[in-house]
């Protein structure tokens, strides 16, 4: 099974509240029945449930254009449904997913972003005609030429903009909505090239079994004409190359189709003119230009946002271990990587060859290096005060100001005065505290370029937040049986004692617990071929994999518990909310709503966003158990 | 000067040992204990323990929690969202001993019963209605795809976009639009003269409120299509049916 599809009772309820949560009781009750039983047919379903068959398969339709669950290709000649776990959990994420775009971008992307992630996957053509209805617009173009005419000192650049915000009922184009179906484009333009947007296509809906069968048959057929090889060397063959079909299948899914109509951010005065050759061309062509690239259909790329959570939490790591300034060029510098990265960790990598000398050499990503003459640029672009968070003397000696014997600056150096060697100086002297802090942020690469091993953070990433934990819930001392057992491997008490300094007592305390909560395994090893007590080797182990899982449920209980509230919260004010969402309500709260109910709306707004918060925290703390790094393998 | 301690303390603190020094066990101690107070009597058997508080949100989780609900009203004001509201945890079959819950068991006596203003509540759909946007086909098995066509509804396809970029959950309106509402208010109570009586200045609010509800009334049945029809008893509770919704539709949408 794939390891994103990993799925336990907790998690499937989490999900089940999520769908619930979010579009509503049908789809939620068809989940169910398909989280029950598994890879069903439509009859089956039907069978299985209360439900009617028309309603099952309405609620199939909600999950298949969330892309909620998978379903088997067209050429099959029967359709299985099957649940897809990663995506149904990636439901939690969609206000992330905004606000990342809107930190990265601007507002107008956020709402295109915001608009997908409602809709599911859209093709071009239906979205530019929902945000800029073609019958309107045609009637603006005829009130365009009457605008024209009657007023005559309207500066012809931006003609062509009003007359389309019009065609969208609202006044002010540069805030409320987006100009011009050309804006639309370079929008999505923009998302796809940052990898935020991509293709959906018909293999997203295929499961992993069904993705590994068909690259499979693909490789057979390149290969080996269709027959399946016999020979030990021809079987890794087959493996790698599935594998390679895979990558390859998803791949395509990021790839942005060549031609666009409109280069993003062209200035206005080239819009403005575009659109009044299409004004003033015949009408029919102007409203509705067809292009190639309208029959695109485009979703939010779910992966990316694993992406950006992984740079927050590195660049909070960094700001509370290293400080302000470092932090903000480590930001800049991860955020010049992420358009290469379009997830965190390969979920198809070629399998380990059998014996260990065939081992390739590890290489570093070439995606993962920058150059720091880049983020120097960048820093001056943003203003970042680089002298700040240094060595005082070092930052003297750059800038040739003097320091006093205490270490104190003469004067205030001034950053913006500073010529590009000095500062890249200042920057590479930022970028070796990186270097040498234990987690190392940074690697360094070659003259002038540094690397980020994602990986390896992510791993050690993972070994903090699990120590970080146990720290919170048993203590230090805890955390110390731990990190001697991670240093020590798998050893028997005595041993444990001896590497931690302290006595057997305190230690078979905090060991019991700790297996209790499933931080830590035991092991029974019998010397004798009778199973007793005295004369079997008790050893004490620790897995990250293990500790991993263990926190990760831990952590979905925690989520469904909120979820819950959420929903008792919401059953309290029910009546309430019913109310305000009356329809003569609606607009009349004043005159409807008595001061008390609407205290009470106050209050379940708060309630509702300090939960939906924590549920976030948590979420946070998923990503980075979960979604930073594939499976850890033990020996 | 030694006769401080004890004695003093029971006497209300009249003969304190000297500023500067506490007495105890009969031991002049140099510690100054001015300004603090010193517990005398048993500790709280449970002393109260606030629950540790989460970090009030930064910016960026702030922005987050915007965008959340924002999409979580608007796919539940859409065309998806549904309330089955049929008494059921899962979608799975019921056990042979157990009996569907009926109407009556699912009826609430005190807000189930249902009065004229249930007109104006907002509808419940059973059925998430599918024929208003548009579907790209060759994305769904092939057994779905006849319903994605289903449905009498003869307009264009047009997806439910937003149309605001700044756009504000319905609470958030509701509590901002009363906050403008008092500051309204407060800033008439400084214009009016001081001699009103504000009685009276509430009396007359309510009286203008009665007027403007009976305004509203005459509005709404002006407005509906059986504006002739009041007194049809029969029709006077109608189901609360958008008028512009097609009497072919499949997708009618009821109340519980």
């Amino acid at each position: 099974m794939s390891y994103t599809q990993r799925q336990t009772p907790i998690y499937s309820q989490l999900c089940t509240l999520l769908i619930e949560d979010m579009y509503g009781e049908l789809p939620a009750r068809v989940f169910t029945v398909l989280d029950r039983f598994g890879r069903q047919r439509r009859q089956d379903i039907s069978r299985a449930s209360y439900l009617e068959p028309s309603q099952v398969a309405h609620g199939l339709i909600i999950l298949i254009q969330q892309h909620l669950i998978f379903h088997s290709p067209a050429t099959e000649p029967t359709t299985w449904y099957e649940i897809d776990w990663q995506q149904s959990y990636a439901l939690i994420r969609v206000g992330k997913i905004v606000a990342f775009i809107e930190e990265r971008f601007d507002k107008k992307f956020a709402y295109v972003a915001s608009n997908l992630l409602t809709l599911g996957h859209v093709s071009l053509a239906d979205l530019r005609e929902a945000l800029f209805p073609p019958s309107e617009e045609e009637e603006e173009v005829v009130n365009g030429k009457k605008a024209n005419g009657t007023k005559p000192n309207g500066d012809a650049t931006s003609n062509g903009q009003t007359s389309l915000a019009n065609g969208t009922e609202h006044g002010d184009p540069d805030d409320e909505t987006l100009a011009s179906p050309e804006e639309l484009y370079g929008i999505i333009q923009t998302l796809m090239e940052h990898g935020w947007v991509i293709q959906a296509a018909e293999a997203q809906y295929l499961s992993a079994e069904e993705m590994h069968n068909i690259a499979r048959q693909q490789a057979l057929n390149e290969q080996w004409g269709g027959s399946v090889p016999t020979g030990t060397k021809d079987k890794d063959r087959l493996a790698q190359l599935i594998m390679a079909n895979k990558r390859r299948i998803r791949d395509t899914w990021l790839e942005k189709p060549t031609s666009f109509p409109m280069k993003r951010k062209a200035d206005d005065s080239s819009y403005g003119s575009r659109k009044r050759t299409k004004i003033n061309g015949d009408g029919s062509a102007g409203g509705s230009d067809q292009t190639p690239e309208d029959d695109l259909v485009i979703r939010i790329n779910p992966e990316k946002a694993a992406v950006a959570m992984r740079n927050r939490h590195l660049v909070s790591l960094v700001e509370q271990r290293i400080g302000d300034t470092t932090a903000r060029l480590y930001e800049i510098l991860l955020r010049s990587l992420e358009k290469n990265i379009p997830r965190c960790f390969e979920e198809h990598p070629d399998p380990p060859p059998t014996n260990v000398e065939d081992q390739p050499q590890w290489e570093p990503n070439p995606d993962h290096v920058v150059n720091t003459k880049d983020i120097t640029q960048r820093a001056k672009m943003l203003g970042v005060d680089i002298c700040e968070g240094l060595d005082p003397h070092y930052v003297a000696r750059v800038t040739k100001t003097t320091a006093n014997k205490e270490g104190v600056l003469a004067q205030p150096a001034d950053h913006s005065s500073l010529g590009f060697h000095e500062r890249q100086e200042l920057v590479e002297a930022h970028l070796e505290l990186l270097v040498i802090h234990p987690l190392h942020f940074v690697t360094w690469h070659a003259r002038g370029q540094y690397r980020v091993d994602f990986d390896l953070l992510s791993k050690s990433l993972i070994q903090q937040e699990i120590e970080t934990t146990v720290l919170a819930k048993k203590g230090n001392k805890a955390r110390m049986v731990i990190r001697a057992l991670v240093r020590k491997g798998r050893v028997d008490e005595r041993q444990l004692c001896n590497a931690m300094m302290t006595s057997p007592n305190d230690v078979r305390t905090l060991v019991s617990d700790l297996t209790l909560q499933g931080f830590v395994q035991t092991q029974e090893v019998p010397k004798v071929d009778r199973r007793e007590a005295k004369l079997s080797l008790h050893l004490i182990w620790y897995d990250t994999q293990r500790a991993r899982d263990q926190l990760l449920h831990n952590t979905y209980k925690g989520q469904v518990r909120h979820l819950q509230r959420i929903a008792f919260e919401r059953e309290k004010v029910q009546d309430l909310l019913t109310k305000a969402n009356r329809t003569d309500v609606a607009g009349n709260e004043t005159k409807y709503l008595k001061q008390t109910e609407l205290d009470d709306l106050k209050k379940w707004k708060e309630v509702q966003e300090k939960l939906l918060l924590q549920l976030h925290r948590m979420d946070d703390l998923v990503a980075v158990l979960r979604d930073f790094y594939g499976p850890l393998l033990t020996a | 000067m030694s006769r401080g301690g004890r004695g003093g303390g029971a006497r209300g603190g009249g003969q304190r040992s000297a500023p500067g020094t506490v007495m105890i066990a009969g031991t002049e101690m140099a510690w100054d204990l001015t300004g603090i107070e010193l517990q005398k009597g048993p500790g709280d058997l449970f002393p109260s323990a606030p629950p540790a508080q989460a970090p009030a949100p930064d910016h960026g989780e702030n922005t987050t929690l915007k965008h959340y609900i924002a999409i979580g009203d608007r796919v539940h004001n859409g065309d998806f969202f549904t309330v089955l509201n049929d008494g059921m945890k899962t979608g799975l079959k019921r056990k042979a001993g157990d009996m569907a819950p009926t109407d009556e068991s699912l009826f609430d006596p005190f807000i189930g019963n249902e009065t004229y203003s249930a007109r104006y509540h907002k509808r419940i759909r059973k059925v998430p209605k599918l024929d208003a946007r548009p579907f790209v086909h060759e994305l769904f098995s092939p057994d779905l795809r006849r319903y994605l066509d289903r449905g009498g509804n003869m307009k264009k396809r047009v997806l439910a976009v937003t149309t605001k970029i700044n756009e504000k959950s319905s609470i958030q309106q509701h509590i901002e639009q009363e906050e403008g509402r008092a500051r309204e208010a407060e800033a008439r109570a400084e214009d009016e003269d001081d001699e009103f009586d504000e009685g009276k200045a509430a009396e007359d609010e309510e009286e203008k409120e009665k007027g403007d509800d009976e305004d509203n009334w005459s509005a709404v049945s002006s407005d509906s299509e059986e504006a002739d029809d009041d007194y049809n008893a029969e029709q006077y509770f109608e189901n609360g049916e958008d008028d512009d919704v097609d009497d072919a539709d499949p997708y009618e949408n009821t109340y519980e």
